[in-house]
Parts: C-alpha cells; structure tokens; sequence
C-alpha cells in the first residue's frame, strides 16, 4: 500500500512539472504580450515601454525566463501579476479562492445529492415514466447551453418575480458598513458547515445504526441535529456575523440553483447505470430474496456499492469545478478564479493565467490522487500492484 | 462487448465463398443484431429521430439558398432586408425574424447546423482514431508505449478544458477547422483513450488472440482485424458524447467571442448579446430561442443516442 | 436516509422562504450609486497611473481623489485653473546656472485644503512634480511621462508659500504644457514623503512604491476612499474639506468663463465675459458618497439600473443599442446619446505598391459608402466620418476638409473611382460597366493591371472578426465587396486584434487593415500617427506614410504655443490628410449612456465623449432622493 502511494505520489509530482511547463510555453507562444496596453497611446514613449519590460522580466530570454519561473514555482512563488504589477500572483489567487470554492461546493453537493437520489429512483423503475421523463429531461438541461440558461434563470427569479438578488455576491448597502470582509465571512462559513456537516454525519451514524432503527433514536437524531445548527448559527449571531453569511446564502442561491439544473444529470446517469449493474450482484438478489422491503434493498444494499463510481466523479468534479467557473462567475458576477483566469487572458497577464492554470491543476492532480487511493482502498477488486490508471 | 462476433477467421481453404464475403456477411449480422438492441431503447430513438431533423433542416439550405431565397438578403454573414427595422419579429419574409443587423434568422440557423454536423462529427472523429489507434496500441503493447500515452492522457485530463481554450482564444482566435482539430486532439489523447484501453486490454488477453498469433498474425494485422473491431463500438459510443462536447464547446466560445468563426448557432446568441437584446427574453425570443434551442436539442439528440449505443455495448443496461 | 432527506428538505424550504420574504436592503439616499464591470486593481495613484492605469482605477479613485493646477471645465473643455489662482506666467528665457531654461509663474489659490483639514501649499506642488522626476517618469510608465514630461521638464520650484516657479527645459507645445505639466496631480507632501524616501532605499524604489497601499492619504479631490470590498464594490465619501464645494463656474457665449466661490470669495475670469450666459455649473459634491457596484456582464448591470440598484452604468464603450431600446421604455430611466473622441479606420501599408498611388486609396475612399451602411446597414448606431479629427471635437475639428464621394450613387461612385485609377495608369483586362441610370453594375471588373504593366495580385484587407467587434467586420466585408466591383482584388480577412496588432507594430508586414483610436482633446494625434520619424517599427505611423512638407508642418503645430495659431495649422493638417489619405477614416458610433433621471439631476447631459469620460460628473450631480 505504502510503495504504490509513493509511487503515484512521485508520478503526481512528474506529471504537475510537466504540465506547467506546458502551460507555460504554451501562454508564452501567444501573440501579443503586456506592453501592447501602451500602443494605445502614442504619448507614451519607447523608453518607457522598454522600462515596463526590464521591469517585468520580459527582457530576459525565454528560457532563462522559464527557468527561473520553475524555480519560483516549487518555492510556491507564482511571479508576479503584469497587470496589476507588483501584486504576487498567490495573492490574487488566494483572494479569489473562498469565494469560488464556497460557491462550487456547494453547488457541487447539491447537483451531487439531487443526481444522486434521481438516479436510484429512476434505476429502480427503470422502463417506467418517470425513468424516460427523468432521462430526457436530465439530458436536455445537462446540454442545455448554459451561459443562456443562467441569463434566462436571472432574469426570471430576480428580475421578474424579484424573489433573489441580481447578480453579485454580497450586496454592497449592507456591506458598506460592514465590520469583517467578505473573505473573514466565507471562512468562517467553511468551519461552520464543516462542523455542521460532521456533527450531523457522526450524530444520524451513530443513532440510526441497523436496519430498523427505532421511533426514539430517530427523534434524538433530529434533536441534536437541530442543536448543533442551532449552536454554530448562535455562536455567529454573537460575532455579529449572521446577516453577512445570510446576505451570501442569499446570493448563492441562484447560481447553485442553476449549476444544479445543468449538473444534475451527469450524476443521476452515472447513479442510474451504477444501480443497473449492481442490482444484478448476487447479493442483492439475495436481500431481495430474503424478503427485505424494496426501499431498505435499494437504499442499502443496492445504492451504497452503486455510489462508489459517483463518488470518484464528484471529488473529480469538485477540483476541476475550482477553475470551471467561468461562465457561472460572469453570469452571476461571482468574483473568483474563472473570472481572474479570463480577465488575465484577455490582458495578456501570463504569470496571472498561467498560475492560475497551475493552480486548478494542483488541484486536479490531488483530486486524482484522492480518487485513485479512494478507489483503492474501497473496492477490493482493484490491486495495488496492479497496473496503474487502467 | 459480447454481442460483436469475433470476426477472426481460421476457417480451411476450401471454404466455397471468398473470406471477404463471409467477413461481410458477419459484420452484417451483427450490425443487424446490435440495432434490433438498439431499436429497444427509446431514447436512443429519440436521439436518433432528431439527427434525422437536423439532418433534413440543414440539407435544405443549398436548396433554399439557390432557389427560393436571395443572396443579398438571406445570406447568413452579409445578408441584409433594406425593406425593414432591425432586428424584426418573425413575418411572411422573415418566418423567424432577423438578427440586430438584418440577417434572416432561419437562413442563420439552417446554414449553421450543416457546419455544426461537420464540427461535431470531425472532431469527434479525430477523437475516436486517435483514442481507438493509442488505446488499441497501449494495450497491446504495453510497458512504454504504454507508459508514455497514460501519461499523456494524465496531463490533459489535467487540463481544464473551457477555460484553458478561452484562454488561447482571447489571445488567438481559433476559425472553424483549428478549433474543431484541436478539441478532437485533445479529445483523442484524453480519457477515451483510457477508456478503450481498458477495454482493448480485455480483448487482447482472450484466447484467440494468443491463436491469431500463434498462427503467424503480424501485431499490425492482430490489431487491426482482431482487437479495433472489438473495441469500435466502445468508440462509436463515445463519438457520439464527443460531438456533444464539441458543440457546446463551441458554442461557449463563440459567446465569449473569442472564436473567429463568422456564423454558429453560438454566434447567432453572441450576436444577440453584444448589440444588448439578450436581457428581456420575452420580448426579443426569436434572437436566443431558436439558436438556443438548436444547440440544446442536437446536443441532447447525439447524447441520447450515446445513451441508447450503451446500452448495446454494456448488456447490464438492457431489459431483464 | 429518510431523516436525512427530510432535514435538508426543510433546510432549503426554509433558506428558500426566507430568501424569497425578505426583500433586499434598502438604499441609502445619500449615496450616488454607479456599476462597474471590472474590478479595479489598486488605490495608488503611481500604479493606477503607472502599469494599472485602467478606465476602472480612473474611475473610482484617480479622478475622484485628485485635483490639479489647471483643468478643462466640463462641459466645453475650456482651459481653466483649478488649484491655481491665475494663469501660469508667459514663458521667459532664463539663465540658471550657466544653461538657458523657460520659465513660467504659477500662483495657487489661498483657500484650497487637503482632507485632513491642511492647507494645500507650494510645497506639495513642487513636491508632486519633483518627487515624481526623481523616480523617473519613464520608469513608472503608463501616463506618467506624459503628465510630467521628463523632455521638457526640469524642476519645480517654491518662490514663496502660495508661489512656484516651472523651470523648463525647452520650448513646450500646447500638448506639453497646457495640456500636459500643468495638468498633473497634486499630492500631499507630508504623507507622501517618506513613502518616497522608503521606496527610494529599497532595491526597487519603483516596485517597492507601486506595492504601497495607501491609507488615510489625505486628498483635495471631492471624494476620499472609503471602503474597497475587492470584488464586490467600492465605496468613496464626500470629502468634508473640499474647497471648490459651492463655486460657481459660468459660461459665456463668446467662449469666456467665470469662476466664483462664495464661500471662500475666490474669483477668476478669462478674458471680459460679454453676452448670453450659456451654463451655469456649481460644483458639488452634493452626495455624502459615491458606491461602485462590479457587476460581471452588462445584462445585469441594465437589470440593476431598471430595478433601481444603480443610478448610472460607467462603461466606457456606452450601452449597446438594444439595451437603449428597452431602457428608453423603462420608468425613470433617461437615455442620452454623446459624440464621441475617436474614429475608425482602413489603412494600407504604403511601403507597398501600389498602396502607395495616392488615386488608389482616394478611388477606395470614394468606393466606400459610410451612409450607407452606417444609415441602412447599421440603421444609426454608427455614423460616417471623413477627417481624423472627428467633429465633436468643435473647437480642433476643420469643417471645411474635403468629404470624397459623399452623397454620390453607388454607380457614380464607381464611376468616379475608375476616372481616378485611369488617371494614375491603371487598366483593366474586364473594365467595369456600370448603367447610371438604373444604378446598376452591368459588368463587374477584373484584372486590374498596375501602372507597371503587372496584373494586380490580391491581397488581404485585415479586419476584426464579428466577436471583437461586429460593426468593423460588416464594414470591412462591405468594403472589399466594392472594391472587387472595380476589379481591386481585395480579400477581408477577419484576423484576431493581437494578430493585427502585432502586424501592424511588431512587423509592420501587412498590406490593409481595419482599426480604430480613440483620441485626447488637443489633436496631437496628427503628429504621431502621421510623422515620417514614427515609422519604425513599433512607431505609430506603421504604415508608413511619409511627407516632408507634412512633417513641417506639424512639427510647428506642436511647437506652438498660442491656442488660435495651433488651431489654423490643425485646419491645414486636417485637409492635407484628407487628400493624401494616409488614413481612410470610415465611421464612429455615438456614445449611449443611461441613468435614473428619478434619482439624478445632471447639470448638462451634453458632453463629448459621455458622462463617463468624467467620472459620470460625480462632483456635480444632484440626488432628488
């Protein structure tokens, strides 16, 4: 176990070097570079351009160039932005992440935790109505071009019926005087549901053991599930910080709403043909033979080895969420790193672009990790020794 | 993957047909088999029904164009109908409206699906060679070749995708045929080739594999008449979501306008937004609807159809 | 798993219920509310000036925190002074130190105060100039050089409290004095200074300066920063100090202008102001603070001026028409249209034969019909234009530049065009026929052979593709239409904007393009993009025209010091350009711009380049509620 973790932890490393620097001379062979913002005005003189350069580095070769930004790179300095020169990169990136990580979260859990109770159902009743209604409707929103979707989504529950807020992620009357920053809100908002959702996992996993449980575990679960929320929601009234976290909840609705649309789909196929080949298992069919009503096989029998697939997909999902953003985070005004990533590129900012490729690729390559090791140690058919990435 | 009769041949010399026909023969049968499958799933039919739509719309536009509409003013790109204010709700001469700079919208529409076929079908078909000659080699093979290609599709799973190419697009307009090589490139060397690895890996260890080569099969001729025919409908499979990606790729970009492509369906709504009429749909739906429809219903058709093969390839899927 | 699904079902009910019943926050009345669509990137005037100088960082920050010694009074940008007290002193030849400089006498107002309530002195403007050379203008980059120029400025210095002396190097133009030195911003000395000694002592005092981040920096704008939520919004509050809060500026039909403030009972008049008073402006700030919304897209931005979020949309390329349309039907919203400072155009590389054949580009020029496709092509939202200096620009703009081919039919045109290639030595294997009468092209042309004798090859007309900016694309594809009627075998190649760019600067190998500028007041852009010496590479005249009789007389445009002289000889540039055509100018659009006229009050609606190009006139704008 320990020599293939090793292993694949050596090949991660290889293969993240090797992805920078493909990124890298890949934004380096693109037309055009930073001081071109000048050409605009002719007031400006060369002397001042060729300055901007030396500044920048951009007067060095592009090998030196690349050396010294790898160098950089595995000291965890990203270089500095171009256009919004001196700010280091990791600055600008760290700004951004809470923001973009609390939104994909969530919306990641939710088009999960939708997809994933669809697809058990629709597997059960496969043939059925609700099986071919699920699957074209699943399948026209999945394709459903979503830059329009959001547009239309926006414009109906925000615009129309003026349920949400257009737009942003805070609203800047409340916030104009507000004492903590939008990032101190979202961090403590990571810790809160953190421990919120571990509390709850902990409580519901301990009451609600066996098949049956009884009336009054069930009841203590619920209570104590209540206090905690109740506890974290307290402890933030009492910092003051409730309305700044209801204000962003607000906010995420709609976005979430509307990734959940496009999202859900994905899962609840992958849940539904995961369900089609385990019901077949023999120990299913032994549970249903057994007597067991329907609902306890396909809850627990059935879904739980089903959800080994969909759980790779989602931590799979989640890291290149970090970076898939792009559209949702213009849609929505959503400052975070999609929207850093396209303003970079249309600035011609390579260190901004680039560190924020490297970025989302950290992530992915952890998020392969993760699954890999998951898979591994979940599903006793694979070996260690086995061929890697089959 | 059963379903596919082997197709090897051992059969003696004195067999009274020509291999090639009884090859044929074969093949036909098992297409025959695989679509009496497929005809099983509705929402493969479904799919299937609405290519045949678009199939049908965007054949008319040669004939529309030579015929019934006039250049000057139906042409997608440069048309224009001095005759009337701009963009123009749906009318007699204009069934579906015009654009904001007086273009026809149905001569848009039907223009654009015949190049979307083209976009969605190369570069998905770069993918699928691609994937199947790398996966079917990989597997084969084996040690570094196989090393090297895993490694490969390592690194560009790695790359996030839509932004990764709005990034190149800010900075190099991608025109049609670039863009559509590129996404089936990147397409060919990624997770398909994984995918069908895997599946050419469970090919390639049955037992008349090892006969074909017993036999004297050079790899070249094992490879390509034992193993490719086995892993291909794995790979039309996956054609088919491969031209869903492609299109919605497209269309993404194009709105971003950082492709340079003069007329898509994702053109048609950039075109909408940046003269500032995408914003009261109500009002001004004959600009997103039809564009916004095409994309999501031929998406959807490829989509389903992907859904009805898989359920040929993976018999677990099928009916009990 | 039930118990599970139940409490997130009721979670979300709840979270969705509550969403839904309680409405958003109310707006405060105070506060002149604006959206943004990008963020801007720092609140240090020597980046936001320097790297950063974005539309954005000028809009929240350096045009609302700084003032100047002189400035253009809004809205007929006429020079007056702002911290000064007078006009600066004629220029005088001096000798200091054994070398011959100009210098000139500037006196500052008494009565001008810093935010935190200090009195605004010579010495923080000898500072803002000196400090600033010390550093290297060139250095810090952007538009740094060009507001202090180090070509032509030497030294600041203070002669008494209320007094500073401009020592210079050489002769300046209007565009380096007037329009240049004496507009830069003033800062404040004592807060300044050791961030500059500081920087100084660092490695690179140019890194380590741009790194800072001011706060509490004291300024004599009419706003001061407040808050910045990165990402979110951006808050400035009325500056309680701000010494021009009240005054008067009134202005004259015979052009003159008077500035009272009532408060303080500063005055100030040019020239003897006779005649009908056109406007009236007192300045503000009459809002307790200004809030920037960043918003990611303009649908939204549109939404939120509907919806009453904002009170106006700051973007400097103005609102498309669509958005226009729906907005002029919304309540309490007022649309406004502006001239704006800029044009587009084709160009060819002259370097080349036969671009270089000055009947080749009038036979273009007379070939393209800017009505046309501006009136029925584009149906208004462009409008034709034929100088460089686009007639907004009332005081610099020539009326009496040549107008090739205007009103003339599309067979007249042609018929025009081929007079002019005949004349330069053109023949064709196919000439083109044309009936007059029906206005018809009865035979298009073909083979256009050159006054040499070789057949004309074909060649690439640069242009943007319809993403970046569809109005150039349908002129362009237009334009090499007519232009093959003749026989010019001209091919529209929509080419990406850093591809051209590169072409046109890095390269200069290309043979016609389509662009655009966008341009300053004072029309110094005749200079650059026309000179003979801007025709290197990376020079702003990469296409290479090259006139000595040209070159002179800019040369003595820029060198001119007095405003009605450099006026004639910018008349005279214009209708050289205008025959030689070194540049085809085609069209420009209007600038669209929307507001809550429920909410607002603008003094004038009516400016050059919009609202915006102002800071959305922040300083003066009255809040009904």
């Amino acid at each position: 176990m320990r020599r293939y973790v090793f292993g694949r932890l050596g090949q991660v490393i290889l293969t993240l070097l090797i992805y920078v620097t493909l990124v890298y001379f890949l934004l380096q062979a693109m037309p055009g570079d930073i001081t071109m913002m000048y050409l605009s005005n002719p007031k400006i003189p060369q002397a001042a351009r060729e300055e901007l350069k030396k500044q920048l580095g951009l007067d060095q070769s592009l090998f030196m160039q690349y050396v010294s930004y790898m160098k950089n790179f595995f000291r965890g300095e990203l270089g500095v932005s171009f256009s919004q020169y001196p700010k280091p990169v990791w600055d600008i990136l760290m700004e951004k992440l809470p923001r973009t990580f609390v939104l994909f979260l969530t919306a990641n859990v939710f088009s999960f935790y939708v997809g994933f109770v669809m697809g058990k159902v629709i597997a059960w009743r496969r043939g059925k109505v609700i099986d071919y209604a699920a699957t074209v409707v699943g399948i026209t929103f999945w394709t459903a071009f979503y830059p329009l979707l959001a547009l239309v989504v926006i414009w109906i529950f925000a615009y129309n019926l003026k349920w949400l807020p257009l737009n942003q992620f805070i609203d800047p009357r409340l916030w104009s005087a507000a004492p903590f920053t939008a990032n101190q809100v979202f961090g403590n908002m990571v810790y809160g549901a953190a421990i919120i959702g571990i509390g709850i996992f902990f409580i519901f996993y301990y009451l609600l053991r066996g098949l049956k449980p009884s009336r009054r575990s069930r009841a203590q679960a619920w209570a104590l599930a209540c206090a905690l929320i109740a506890a974290v929601l307290f402890v933030a009234a009492r910092k003051g910080m409730l309305i700044y976290i209801w204000d962003i909840t607000r906010h995420m609705i709609l976005p979430v709403f509307t990734l959940t649309l496009i999202n859900f789909a994905g899962t609840m196929l992958l849940m539904r043909d995961s369900m089609l080949e385990t019901v077949q298992e023999d120990y299913v069919m032994a549970a249903r033979a057994k007597g067991l009503p329907d609902k306890v096989v396909r809850d627990r029998y059935a879904a739980r080895t089903a959800l080994l697939p969909t759980v790779t997909s989602l931590v799979l999902s989640l890291a290149s969420s970090m970076s898939g953003g792009m559209v949702t985070e213009t849609m929505f005004s959503w400052p975070g790193l999609g929207q850093t990533l396209f303003a970079a590129a249309l600035s011609n900012d390579y260190p901004l672009a680039t560190g924020a490729l490297a970025f989302t690729g950290i992530f992915l390559l952890i998020a392969h990790f993760i699954a890999d090791i998951l898979y591994a140690v979940l599903d006793p058919r694979i070996t260690y020794t086995g061929q890697s990435g089959v | 993957m059963n379903e596919l009769v082997p197709t090897h041949e051992t059969g003696p010399a004195s067999l009274a047909e020509p291999i090639w026909k009884i090859r044929w023969k074969l093949t036909r049968r098992s297409l025959r088999q695989n679509w009496e499958i497929f005809k099983e799933s509705r929402i493969g039919m479904l799919g299937i029904i609405l290519i045949i739509a678009f199939g049908i719309f965007g054949a008319m536009w040669p004939i529309m164009i030579n015929t019934v509409w006039d250049p000057m003013v139906y042409d997608p790109v440069v048309g224009f109908d001095p005759m009337m204010m701009h963009p123009s709700p749906p009318s007699g001469t204009h069934l579906l409206g015009t654009d904001p700079i007086g273009r026809d919208i149905l001569a848009q529409l039907m223009h654009s699906t015949g190049r979307e076929f083209l976009l969605g079908v190369l570069s998905a078909l770069i993918t699928v060679v691609i994937g199947t000659a790398v996966g079917t080699a990989a597997a084969y093979y084996g040690g570094l070749i196989d090393t090297f290609f895993m490694r490969i599709a390592d690194i560009i799973l790695l790359f996030p995708f839509i932004p990764l190419l709005v990034v190149v697009g800010a900075m190099v307009k991608l025109s049609f045929l670039p863009f559509a090589i590129i996404m089936g490139v990147l397409g060919g060397f990624g997770g398909i080739t994984i995918i069908l690895k895997a599946q050419a890996l469970s090919v390639s260890v049955r037992p008349y594999i090892d006969a074909a080569r017993v036999a004297g099969g050079s790899n070249f001729h094992i490879i390509v008449s034992h193993i490719i025919p086995n892993v291909l409908p794995l790979s039309f499979l996956y054609m088919m979501f491969s031209v869903t990606s492609a299109i919605l790729s497209e269309a993404t970009l194009s709105f971003f306008g950082v492709l340079n492509i003069d007329m898509s369906w994702g053109m048609m709504i950039h075109t909408a937004d940046v003269a500032g009429y995408l914003f009261d749909f109500a009002r001004y739906w004959w600009l997103w609807a039809p564009a916004g429809l095409a994309i999501t219903l031929f998406c959807a058709a490829f989509y389903m159809v992907g859904r009805g093969l898989d359920e040929v390839v993976n018999p677990r899927l099928r009916k009990r | 798993m039930k118990s599970w699904k139940g409490l997130l079902a009721t979670l979300i009910i709840t979270i969705l219920i509550a969403a839904v019943a309680v409405p958003g926050f109310a707006g405060s009345g105070g506060l002149y509310e604006m959206s943004i669509f990008e963020n801007p990137t720092t609140f240090n005037l020597f980046s936001a000036t320097g790297p950063q100088s974005t539309v954005w960082n000028d809009f929240v920050s350096s045009s609302q925190y700084y003032t100047s010694l002189y400035g253009l009074a809004q809205p007929y940008l006429i020079f007056v002074p702002s911290v000064a007290a007078d006009v600066p002193s004629e220029l005088k030849q001096e000798k200091i130190g054994g070398k011959t400089y100009y210098t000139s006498i500037v006196k500052i107002r008494k009565d001008v105060k810093w935010s935190n309530n200090t009195s605004l002195t010579a010495d923080d403007v000898a500072f803002s100039y000196n400090a600033i050379l010390d550093m290297d203008p060139n250095k810090l980059g952007g538009n740094w050089p060009s507001i202090v120029d180090p070509e032509v400025l030497e030294r600041v210095e203070k002669i008494d409290n209320y007094t500073v002396k401009f020592i210079l190097k050489d002769k300046p133009g209007l565009a380096q004095w007037q329009y240049g030195v004496l507009q830069g911003y003033l800062l404040n000395k004592s807060y300044w200074e050791p961030v500059f000694a500081k920087a100084k002592k660092a490695a690179d005092p140019v890194k380590e300066l741009f790194a800072h981040e001011p706060s509490g920096e004291p300024v004599a704008g009419p706003y001061m920063h407040a808050k910045w939520e990165k990402g979110a919004f951006v808050q400035n509050v009325a500056n309680p100090a701000y010494a021009m809060k009240g005054e008067v500026t009134t202005f004259y039909e015979d052009g003159n202008v008077t500035i009272e403030n009532p408060k303080t009972g500063f005055k100030w008049q040019s020239g003897k102001p006779t005649g009908k008073v056109l406007l009236k402006v007192t300045e503000g700030p009459n809002a307790e603070g200004t809030l920037y919304r960043i918003l990611g897209n303009q649908a939204a931005a549109v939404m939120s001026l509907i919806g009453g979020q904002v009170d106006f949309i700051l973007n400097s390329l103005g609102l498309q028409r669509g958005f226009q349309e729906q907005l002029s039907q919304a309540q309490g919203v007022t649309t406004i249209e502006n001239n704006v400072n800029g044009f587009r155009f084709m160009m060819f590389n002259l370097r080349k034969y036969p671009f270089n054949i000055k009947e080749f580009r009038q036979a273009i020029s007379i070939l393209i019909d800017r009505e046309y496709i501006c009136e029925k092509v584009l149906q208004g939202i462009a409008f034709p234009q034929y100088s460089v200096v686009p007639p907004g620009n009332s005081f610099w703009y020539n009326p009496d530049t040549p107008q090739l081919g205007k009103g003339l039919t599309r067979t007249q045109k042609i018929e025009e065009a081929v007079k002019l290639l005949k004349k330069a030595g053109f023949t064709w294997e196919v000439e083109p026929q044309i009936d007059l009468e029906k206005d018809k092209v009865t035979k298009r042309g073909k083979g256009l052979i050159m006054p040499d004798g070789k057949k004309m090859p074909s060649f690439d007309f640069m242009i943007m593709t319809a993403g970046y900016d569809p109005l150039r694309y349908t002129f362009g594809l237009n334009i090499a239409q007519w232009a093959k009627d003749v026989g010019i075998p001209m091919e529209a190649a929509p080419t990406e904007f850093n591809v051209i760019s590169d072409a046109l600067f890095e390269t200069q190998d290309f043979d016609a393009g389509l662009m655009g500028w966008s341009l300053t007041a004072y029309p110094d852009h005749m200079r650059w993009f026309f000179h003979s010496d801007q025709t290197g590479l990376g020079g702003f005249n990469p296409q290479g025209y090259s006139n000595p009789e040209f070159d002179k007389l800019a040369d003595e445009f820029m060198a001119e010091s007095d405003m009605d002289k450099a006026r004639e000889q910018a008349f005279k540039l214009q209708e050289m350009l205008a025959d030689e055509l070194p540049y085809i100018v085609l069209f420009d659009t209007p600038l669209i711009e929307a507001y809550r006229s429920d909410r607002l009050e603008y003094p004038y609606t009516q400016i050059l380049s919009g609202l915006q190009r102002y800071g959305a006139l922040t300083s003066t704008v009255k809040l009904l509620k």
